[in-house]
């Protein structure tokens, strides 16, 4: 199974510390910056194992990106991670039901999110 | 300086009336310093607050980042300076660019205390970060009716927050037991569905 792991959040610090955190524990990481160039990545690389996605985004946010994903029959199947600096139950519930695989709240440990996609891409 | 979390909250002052925008902007004001220290915190860096004037704070920043907010009970901005050295402490991969990490923190920030809000019965929306650059800056002029700025200290540099609030006609800011049980996810947690 492929090991390339897709971020897609605005920020190139939390970009790169999700590289260096999955790195190392042989995932391949491939970056976005935006949730509308998240769902261009999803839709025409089939390789992509497995999605984070930060929630507030310029252009399209992680909520519409995981609702673009799961739409499409190519796509619907990809695990999403949400990884964000909110907690909102609401918002975690609203994530659920669009159907993302999960919630992290920012600052993440490294070793969590490696146990998370681990999890996940298996 | 007490937790403002610790005060009974119970205030049925209708909004609009000075007592209930004291009240609010007590909390506030006390939810964003604790956030503050929490943030920086979680990041090893132990803030003490700084008494030294807004001007001569920010004559030692090169960045600012701005994020506002807006719910039904409250809206505002928080903008959010951070001395060079301080970023650099902080800063989680050392090949990251200052500027956006400064972003990054604002948002932290906001987010933490959007999660404390949410105690309030208070969910508030977030804006994205505008980071600037440059020196020599000064406060903006104030836009709203609740205007605070904070200056802290470390060994590691300095921290300047300044919030602008305003409180909805009718809206108060009362901790609610109830909505604590529900709590949101905290930083750092992980959950799997």
């Amino acid at each position: 199974m492929s090991r390339r792991v897709l971020v897609v959040d605005d920020s190139a610090t939390v970009r790169l510390q999700v590289r260096q955190a999955l790195g190392p524990a042989g995932f391949e990481v491939i970056e976005a910056s935006d949730g509308q160039e998240g769902i261009e990545m999803i839709q025409r690389d089939a390789e992509i194992a497995a999605v984070i996605c930060d929630v507030n985004m310029p252009r399209k946010s992680g909520l519409e990106l995981i609702e673009a994903a799961k739409a499409s029959g190519h796509t619907a199947h990809l695990p999403i991670i949400v990884m964000t600096t909110e907690g909102q139950p609401a918002l975690v519930q609203r994530a659920k039901a669009a159907g993302a695989k999960g919630w992290l709240v920012k600052p993440f440990k490294p070793s969590v999110l490696v146990a998370a996609m681990a999890k996940i891409t298996s | 300086m007490p937790n403002p979390m610790d005060k009974p909250t119970a205030s049925a002052t209708p909004a609009g009336d000075s007592d209930a925008l004291r009240v609010a902007t007590s909390v506030f004001d006390g939810l964003v310093l604790d956030v503050t220290r929490a943030l920086f915190e979680s990041y090893g860096v132990k803030l003490d607050l700084d008494g030294s004037p807004a001007e001569t704070i920010l004559r030692s920043v090169k960045l600012i980042s701005t994020i506002g907010f807006s719910s039904e009970a409250l809206g505002g901005s928080l903008l959010l300076a951070v001395t060079d050295d301080l970023l650099q402490k902080t800063l989680p991969a050392p090949d990251a660019s200052l500027a956006d990490w400064c972003g990054e923190l604002a948002n932290q920030l906001l987010g933490r205390l959007k999660n404390q809000l949410l105690k309030y019965s208070v969910v508030v929306n977030l804006a994205l970060p505008v980071v600037v650059s440059g020196g020599e800056f000064k406060l903006p002029g104030r836009r709203r009716p609740h205007a605070r700025h904070v200056g802290f200290v470390s060994e590691a540099g300095r921290v300047f927050i300044h919030t602008e609030m305003e409180l909805s006609k009718n809206a108060q800011l009362v901790r609610q037991p109830e909505a604590a049980g529900a709590a949101s996810m905290d930083e750092g947690e992980f959950v799997l569905f």
